[in-house]
């Protein structure tokens, strides 16, 4: 339940999805130049 | 309810300034750690030198934190904040993706273009921290021109310094390089939101970097893997020649005590101040490249004026953003921030704008068990194990230069800690 209760605390906060963002796309970037 | 401004009148440093001796401490760790490093000239790949160097730095991010505050205490910091967890392996992942993106860079346009480009990660670290942070809200316009135009200078400083010491040229790939040196400025910019978020969280450092590592070691395995021929890397070579891997581990080693003062230096400072104030390492790392490894010998006057210039336009710079001190205003934009972070997390309020201030309601929690002793004696002997069979290159070095830089870093060292063990114990 506080698993839980914490991943949705992350998931929603769009602070996390700043990082999040720039770390897939970065992912994306790399098989791109590869 | 106490605020961030209530006891700093208490103390004899001001956080501020310690934040900024902290993030200047850093420079010189971080300008320093490429210079082990230029003593592998073998033709390894750099998907090589980086992994074999994370592994002398995750063997160091374990021990510093066991040695200064115990696995007890670090284990209980991340328990009380598990979600940080995910932000701090986040922040090594986006470490590990910008590392590898700032080796396509330096491929394809050269490290000239490519420096550049990245170094602009302070920017971007500065605009973070206005957006997410509310970082300079309610700060006077002295201060704002201050931070704003100090990180600009520093920027452009190391572009100067950049231009003096390399002379590559441009690939065939030029437009790939420069979106890579893009990308590895956003990696590198965007890496510092997690670590503000936990020390506005009321993380400790120390802690934040144990988590921080695993993150980074495996996403860097994971690239080397996947973009390096697999198994036939030349990182697995590498790992087979403990003779060169002990310069690599010690680069490791050099970093990870320079990301530690700026990680202290993100929590005092904020990311705005302190990201261009510790960009400043590239000073040091022209200091090393140039005093002791003859880098700039025969330079044209042309090169010598970009250095020098280069050099004062840092120097200002850092100068002008160690001076903007966060006025009340500023201070309570930040409790904002505090508060926001303990609602939506349910953290105790007290306990993190404590730990905002260096201190913390229970100091004991710092004692150590037999098993830190055995982690940090384990770190030591792979380092020891590897330095007895470290070979020295025929490289030309100025041993003069190499004791007066090394007896700055000891300096640095015994400064930065003084002043962090003193006003805050390391918390």
């Amino acid at each position: 339940m506080r698993l839980r209760k914490t991943a949705t605390a992350i998931l929603t906060d769009g602070q996390f999805l700043v990082p999040l963002f720039v770390a897939v796309a970065a992912a994306a970037l790399l098989v791109f130049l590869h | 309810m106490a605020t961030i401004v209530d006891k700093q009148g208490k103390h004899r440093l001001s956080l501020h300034g310690l934040g900024v001796i902290c993030a200047l401490t850093a420079a010189v760790w971080l300008g320093a750690a490429e210079a082990p490093t230029k003593l592998v000239t073998a033709g390894f790949s750099p998907f090589a030198i980086s992994s074999a160097m994370v592994c002398g730095v995750f063997l160091s991010r374990w021990t510093f934190p066991t040695l200064l505050k115990g696995t007890a205490y670090v284990f209980a910091d991340l328990a009380e904040k598990k979600h940080l967890i995910v932000w701090a392996l986040l922040a090594g992942v986006l470490w590990a993706e910008g590392n590898t993106l700032t080796v396509f860079a330096v491929r394809d346009v050269g490290l000239a273009v490519a420096f550049p480009l990245w170094n602009a990660n302070s920017l971007i670290g500065l605009l973070w921290g206005r957006v997410l942070f509310y970082e300079l809200k309610g700060a006077n316009r002295g201060n704002i021109a201050k931070v704003v135009l100090g990180a600009v200078a520093i920027a452009l400083a190391a572009v100067m310094l950049a231009f003096s010491t390399v002379h590559a040229g441009v690939g065939q790939h030029a437009m790939h390089g420069v979106i890579a040196a893009i990308g590895a400025a956003f990696c590198f910019g965007t890496m510092y939101v997690p670590y503000r978020k936990a020390y506005l969280s009321g993380m400790n450092p120390l802690s934040f970097v144990t988590a921080f590592t695993v993150g980074e070691v495996t996403m860097m395995f994971a690239l080397t893997f996947a973009l390096d021929h697999g198994m036939h890397s030349s990182a697995v070579q590498l790992f087979h020649q403990p003779g060169l891997l002990f310069w690599l581990f010690l680069g490791g080693c050099v970093w990870v005590v320079g990301d530690l003062f700026q990680q202290f230096a993100a929590k005092y400072v904020g990311i705005g101040r302190g990201i261009p104030l510790s960009n400043t390492n590239q000073l040091w790392g022209l200091a090393w490249g140039a005093l002791v490894f003859g880098e700039l010998a025969g330079a044209s006057h042309e090169r010598m004026l970009l250095v020098i210039g280069g050099s004062v336009v840092m120097i200002l710079g850092a100068l002008a953003i160690s001076t903007a001190v966060a006025s009340e205003q500023e201070q309570h934009a930040t409790n904002e921030v505090v508060k926001r972070e303990c609602e939506r997390y349910d953290l105790d309020h007290e306990k993190v704008v404590l730990s905002q201030q260096g201190d913390e309601l229970d100091r004991s929690a710092g004692d150590k068990r037999w098993w830190d002793y055995a982690i940090v004696a384990v770190a030591t002997g792979i380092f020891v194990w590897l330095a007895v069979r470290a070979v020295i290159p025929p490289l030309q070095m100025n041993l003069r230069w190499l004791g007066v830089l090394a007896g700055i870093l000891l300096l640095a060292l015994a400064a930065g800690t003084y002043c962090l063990g003193k006003r805050t114990n390391f918390e």
